[in-house]
């Protein structure tokens, strides 16, 4: 038994949004970042991070959160995290004070609509 | 009849001639004695058992009528005549009274006399004989009774030495490896003996000298089990080795060779002077161990006891030679398992396992396997399959079969697809079946694809059924497989297994089948580790010797909602599954969803950081132990086994959001590693417990 993620790129308006889908703990989280790294250019405006499809993500998945906002910091890329407001990972991100570093939004529109405004 | 003897007693010389004179006259045959007075008449009737006697009354010194009163006293049924004057009425009336048996008046009439003592004789004669033949009768009965009762006690020592053998055969042929036969072997010989020391020993050699005496080569048993009991190994041995070596019997043996054991004593009990040995051998005659038995002095072994012990050591040969016949087959076994059947079964809570694999009495290869899986989704997978043919070649294709098969499982693949792709797979020359079932523990739904593979077993409490339902074997080419599905009851147990256990030497399939399902049936709640065996040994006895037999049983146990064990490797692999398995658990629980997942996380989190600290070149394993009791959850999670420094551990989020999960958490570093201990009060149950 493995755990199941699945990475998705794609772009809406010149702005790169990463969908994941699954589930992320310590057999993957090293595998998704690099995934994600690669796929993020300089040109880019900053990076929407989808987790509505992700069913469970421990503090793995916290770190992997938090160095991706590290990285894309020291490249000037803004960075919005997206997900239902009643996602059970969304607990799980506030007790451990992404949302301090990271925004967090409840859907990729409204993450979208905000990095637009320059936020 | 003897001829009768009469005294006749009488002062009166005339009479004491002319008396005898008429009895041997007119009773011929009879032996007449007689006396002058009473005196020295009395001294004669002590002597003699007369048949009558004739007195006068009137003597001098001792009377008739005394001398009647002794002899009523000496000799009760001797019948006394007396003698009377003319006219004592009186004196007549006071001997029948004092109890003569008749009276004969003077001047004595010749016919009423002889009439009188004729009848007298008679009627003794034949109260003596009566009381004869009642004394032999009376003796004869005694000796009949004396009969049955030796009777019924050899009887029924023969019915207990009977029931002891009984016994002793039960206890030999149920024990399981040489140590338990032997330990078995001691105790009954004491038994069936009364032998205060026995001692056993099994051997594994050529039967040469030099073996015989390597002490490494015995196994060996002593009884009864004792601190005080002194002797050493080395000497037993010596013995055991004596016994083998000689020819006929090991009553050749002279006293010295038991000298070591001789001295020693047990519970107060020896020094031994009484010993019996016999060597135990094989089929072949060839020598598989030694029995020495030993009693105090004076307390020798009867024939009857030999003889037992004798039967004995047959019945001994026989479990030593099966025991070692099952014990090389099982290490054969091991080996096969080693190199191409699964390693260990996989640990799933909620799902008990078990698989044998029984190799056939030949040197090539079969083509059975089994595989056991844990599938991405949590799901377990379970294979059975045998290769038409045998040798490296049919090793070969299986071995190809098996991985491919276990790679495309793996993938999350449902059955349908998996049977195509292995058909690509197969060439034109491979003829293989096998069965593949996906379990959901959860739901206890199967979905499975036979290719022409023997029907997995269900046992659940209603019965055995089979699910029968199937497609050609793999290699028939232009197949659409579709794959069928069924759902178990509640803790049914699924069995799958090689034809080897149905194809018993004089049985038909369909009697192979009520066979299996006889023994299902009835064993259907033991452990299923037993029921396995149990279904083996049906098959064991007559097997034909060429059969492999793999059998692999999964029975569904419900999980319990006070607790939960989770053992797994230390992988990152394994933290899905100890997800699913808490989702799964804490459903069972009522813990509803939102706390549900707090504690799922939480664990998880633990399981990470120990799987994070075990992780190395060998296998570690972690566990986790899950309870709850009075609405307060307690966990516990710990790596077993290896033992690794602190590398800063629960760095940053980790303890933090078990903390925050949980409310209580305690890292508590042991010897062999670091154990985590949560508790979390649960407020919201799905349902309120009563």
């Amino acid at each position: 038994m493995t755990t199941a993620v699945e990475v998705r790129m794609t772009e809406e308006a010149g702005i790169p949004v990463a969908a994941l889908e699954g589930e992320i703990d310590l057999a993957n989280a090293a595998e998704v970042r690099s995934q994600i790294f690669g796929m993020v250019s300089n040109t880019a405006p900053g990076l929407v991070l989808d987790l509505s499809g992700v069913t469970y993500l421990d503090s793995r998945g916290v770190q992997l959160i938090l160095e991706l906002a590290e990285r894309l910091k020291m490249r000037h890329l803004k960075f919005r995290v997206a997900m239902p407001e009643k996602s059970l990972i969304r607990r799980i991100l506030l007790l451990t004070h992404v949302d301090a570093v990271v925004p967090l939004d409840t859907s990729v529109d409204q993450a979208l609509g905000m990095m637009r405004e320059g936020a | 009849m003897t001829p009768p003897r009469v005294l006749v007693v009488d002062d009166d010389t005339a009479l004491l001639e002319a008396l005898p004179e008429t009895i041997r006259l007119r009773m011929p045959g009879t032996a007449v004695e007689i006396c002058a007075s009473a005196v020295p008449a009395l001294e004669q009737i002590a002597a003699v058992d007369y048949d009558a006697i004739v007195s006068d009354i009137k003597m001098p010194g001792m009377d008739g009528l005394t001398l009647l009163s002794r002899v009523r006293a000496l000799r009760p049924d001797t019948p006394v005549l007396l003698i009377t004057g003319h006219g004592e009425h009186d004196l007549a009336i006071r001997s029948l009274r004092a109890g003569a048996y008749d009276y004969v008046q003077k001047p004595i009439d010749r016919e009423y006399f002889v009439a009188s003592l004729g009848r007298a004789v008679q009627v003794r004669q034949l109260r003596r004989q009566i009381s004869d033949q009642q004394r032999v009768l009376t003796r004869h009965a005694g000796r009949l009774e004396e009969t049955v009762q030796e009777r019924t006690t050899e009887l029924r020592q023969t019915v207990e030495q009977l029931r002891a053998l009984t016994d002793v055969a039960t206890a030999i042929h149920g024990a399981r490896g040489v140590d338990e036969v032997l330990k078995s072997v001691v105790d009954a010989a004491c038994r069936l003996s009364g032998a205060s020391l026995a001692m056993a020993g099994f051997y594994r050699g050529d039967g040469q000298a030099a073996t015989l005496a390597d002490p490494a080569r015995w196994a060996t048993d002593i009884a009864p089990e004792s601190a005080g009991l002194r002797i050493a190994r080395e000497d037993v041995v010596r013995i055991f080795a004596a016994i083998c070596g000689t020819e006929r019997s090991a009553a050749e043996l002279p006293d010295t060779t038991f000298a070591p054991i001789a001295r020693a004593s047990v519970n107060g009990d020896g020094p031994w002077s009484s010993f019996f040995a016999l060597p135990v051998r094989g089929r072949l005659g060839q020598p598989l161990g030694a029995m020495v038995l030993a009693r105090p002095a004076g307390r020798a072994f009867t024939p009857e006891t030999r003889v037992q012990l004798e039967a004995l050591t047959l019945q001994v040969a026989v479990a030593l030679e099966n025991t070692l016949l099952y014990e090389r087959a099982r290490g054969t076994a091991e080996t096969l398992q080693r190199s191409l059947l699964p390693e260990r079964l996989p640990e799933i809570p909620g799902v008990v396992l078990s698989a044998r694999y029984l190799p056939g009495n030949h040197e090539a290869v079969g083509g059975d396997w089994y595989d056991v899986l844990t599938l991405p989704n949590g799901h377990i997978g379970l294979v059975i399959g045998d290769v038409a043919g045998r040798g490296v070649w049919a090793a070969a294709v299986m071995g190809q079969l098996r991985n491919a098969l276990r790679a495309y499982a793996l993938e999350g693949n449902p059955p349908a697809l998996i049977a195509e792709r292995l058909t690509r797979l197969v060439d034109d020359r491979t003829m293989a079946t096998l069965v593949y079932l996906m379990v959901d523990p959860e739901t206890r739904a199967v979905r499975y694809l036979n290719l022409g593979h023997l029907p997995p077993l269900i046992v659940s409490p209603e019965g055995v059924t089979r699910l029968s339902a199937g497609a050609p074997p793999l290699g028939v080419r232009g197949i659409a497989y579709r794959e069928d599905t069924a759902t178990l009851a509640p803790s049914s147990t699924i069995m799958v297994y090689t034809d080897g256990l149905l194809e018993v030497r004089g049985e038909s399939i369909d009697e192979g089948f009520a066979r299996v399902t006889e023994v299902l049936r009835r064993c259907g709640d033991a452990p299923v580790d037993d029921l396995v065996e149990r279904v083996l040994l049906s098959a064991l006895a007559g097997r034909t010797a060429e059969d492999d037999v793999a059998l692999v049983a999964l029975r569904l146990a419900p999980l319990s909602p006070e607790r939960l064990d989770i053992r797994l490797p230390a992988v990152p692999a394994s933290l899905a599954q100890v997800r699913q398995t808490l989702r799964r658990w804490l459903k069972s629980a009522e813990v509803g969803p939102e706390e549900a997942y707090d504690v799922m996380t939480a664990i998880n989190e633990a399981c990470a950081n120990s799987i994070e600290h075990a992780y190395g070149p060998t296998d570690g394993l972690f566990e986790c132990e899950v309870a709850l009791a009075g609405g307060m959850l307690t966990a516990t999670v710990r790596d077993i086994g290896r033992w690794r420094s602190a590398r800063g551990q629960y760095r940053g989020h980790g303890l933090k959001l078990m903390e925050a999960l949980m409310g209580e958490v305690q890292v508590v570093p042991g010897p062999t590693g670091t154990a985590v201990q949560m508790r979390k009060r649960i407020a919201r149950q799905g349902r309120v417990r009563v």
